[in-house]
């Protein structure tokens, strides 16, 4: 068994490449979603009594819409990347191409996950509160904007990283 | 029996069945806890996915309930039509405007509990499993109050149609008329066992023999139903799990000691004994078991005290309505509810938020009635007496 996923693992450098890419952007969609609901559902209910009022509550969806962004940003350069051919035998190089975009999307898709949670939480929180107490609400995004830095994070090391990968292109 | 969902376990009362113990992660209160036939509520992050709505429904409601300044504007008026037009311009609105001029403090309350139940049917109409549940389970205790109404009516060949109209809209079922046309007991027993959604309580608590609603009995029954009520509600609470079980369980602990204590204060002087006095309260709450023991054996209001003083927050309600106050120890009763009901109110990601709500909800309305009957005996003075400010 072990011998198996070895085999399959040191394959070939273009299925981390390609895992790496489908991480990003799913699990990225994921965070984001996982907040749109949580607050969604919170500013539904509340928007029942005090309608116009209740619907600032849509810029704490903008700041989780914005972590999937990130992660199609980073998405899209990585598949630029993985437009290559591919060579036999595998170039040294590629297998380090490889490895960089994986980890890449690994980075960018939890973060944005993770950040996402935190949104949707902390938005379903500042939705429910601020209709008890309306002055709350400015003040409060403050911790959604911290909540949205998360993400960003995630997407700047990635794109630094994704700058370096580059497989080489066949001979 | 009238229940619902009846294969899986969360239908109705009959949720004797449930083991409380420990809490086991089944997978019932996460994401895809939808797919079990009974599901738990969810934990901080899936919560939203099923009740979301509805607690932000009801957390939006916080800024509906009358504030100090309300208060204070009712208690300047002078008349029910001032009181009527001055909770026109609160969040009660126009829900008197239909009614004729000279207007009657029990058409206020009869009005008030109408546009409560109608807020509350609207969550209850958008309530999925286990939510919908667990506010059949809050209506429980007001159809043990109507069923003992009917009951007695019944009994003594009152008329039907007018029963049904003091019954209380909140815990009204399809089959309370049938319950109407028994006369005699073991009808009425067969009946309630039967047709009515709390028939497993009564048939924890009494045999047919020893069910007899006569006068002084009727009493007994009723804290013997409502006995079996929490507990199954406490049960059910706990299979619940997590932030639901640990609100539930504070508010109910006190729900039951208040019972305990109420019914050991009110036996002093009736020919209930201690035993029977026993076998009435509830198996939960603070008092359970050593405080209780101690209340089965007192035999006036002194001993009472001491039997509770071993809980700090009763030991202060005692002290409060010490013999220079006008309080009594029901108005503190109310008011150490209305504090535990207003943190309930603030938790997230729980049902005890919807039981807090209709708890606050009670006591609004018992604060609207009181200012309604003091206005209209000219008692204005008296009115801060009892007005309990929920918010």
């Amino acid at each position: 068994m072990g011998n198996f996923i070895v085999t399959i693992l040191m394959e070939s450098p273009y299925l981390w490449a390609c895992t790496g890419l489908a991480l990003c952007i799913g699990l990225s969609v994921v965070g984001s979603s996982w907040g749109i609901w949580t607050i969604g559902t919170a500013t539904l209910g509340v928007s029942i009594h005090k309608g116009r009022l209740e619907t600032r509550n849509l810029v704490s969806i903008l700041f989780c819409e914005a972590l999937s962004i990130y992660g199609i940003i980073v998405s899209i350069i990585m598949t630029t990347k993985a437009q290559t051919q591919a060579c036999w035998p595998i170039a040294a190089n590629d297998y380090m191409a490889g490895y960089q975009m994986f980890s890449a999307g690994l980075i960018t898709g939890f973060c944005n996950m993770l950040a996402g949670f935190t949104l949707g939480i902390v938005g379903k929180g500042i939705a429910v509160s601020t209709a008890a107490v309306a002055t709350l609400f400015v003040k409060l995004l403050i911790v959604l904007i911290f909540g949205e830095v998360l993400g960003l994070y995630g997407m700047i090391v990635s794109l630094i990283e994704t700058g370096n990968a580059s497989f080489t292109s066949c001979a | 029996m009238a229940g619902k969902g009846g294969s899986s376990g969360t239908s109705s009362a009959v949720s004797m069945l449930y083991d409380s113990g420990e809490e086991v992660d089944d997978g019932r209160s996460g994401f895809y806890g939808f797919m079990y036939g009974d599901p738990k509520p969810g934990n901080l992050l899936s919560f939203n996915i099923e009740d979301g709505f509805l607690e932000a429904f009801v957390r939006g409601n916080r800024t509906k309930f009358l504030n100090a300044n309300d208060y204070t504007n009712l208690a300047v008026c002078d008349s029910l039509d001032d009181v009527k037009m001055h909770l026109a311009q609160t969040e009660y609105g126009d829900f008197l405007a239909n009614e004729p001029s000279p207007l009657a403090t029990t058409t206020i309350k009869d009005k008030c509990i109408e546009k409560f139940v109608n807020e509350f049917n609207y969550i209850r109409s958008n309530a999925t499993e286990p939510l919908f549940t667990f506010l059949d389970y809050i209506r429980y205790g007001y159809m043990i109050d109507n069923v003992i109404l009917v009951i007695t009516g019944a009994l003594h060949q009152r008329d039907t149609a007018e029963l049904l109209e003091r019954c209380h809209p909140l815990g009204m079922f399809r089959t309370i008329g049938s319950l109407t046309t028994c006369r005699s007991i073991s009808e009425l027993y067969k009946h309630v066992l039967v047709d009515t959604p709390i028939g497993p309580y009564i048939l924890q608590c009494m045999s047919e023999q020893d069910f007899d609603p006569d006068e002084q009995n009727v009493e007994v029954i009723r804290n013997k139903l409502y006995k079996a009520y929490l507990e199954d509600f406490n049960r059910f609470c706990q299979y619940l799990g997590g932030a639901t079980a640990e609100l539930m369980s504070e508010l109910l602990n006190f729900e039951a000691d208040r019972r305990s204590i109420t019914i050991t204060l009110n036996s002093f002087g009736t020919e209930l004994g201690k035993d029977d006095r026993a076998t009435m309260y509830p198996s939960l709450g603070l008092l359970h078991p050593a405080g209780v023991i101690k209340l089965a054996r007192a035999d006036d209001a002194e001993q009472v005290r001491e039997a509770v003083s071993h809980i700090l927050s009763y030991r202060k309600l005692f002290l409060d309505i010490g013999p220079g106050t006008e309080k009594s120890l029901e108005d503190a009763f109310f008011e150490y509810e209305v504090e535990l009901n207003r943190s309930a109110f603030d938790t997230q990601m729980g049902y005890a938020l919807f039981y807090a709500y209709v708890k606050l909800k009670e006591q609004e309305i018992r604060n609207v009635v009181w200012v309604a009957e003091c206005v209209s005996q000219g008692q204005k003075s008296k009115i801060h007496d009892a007005v309990i400010q929920i918010f």
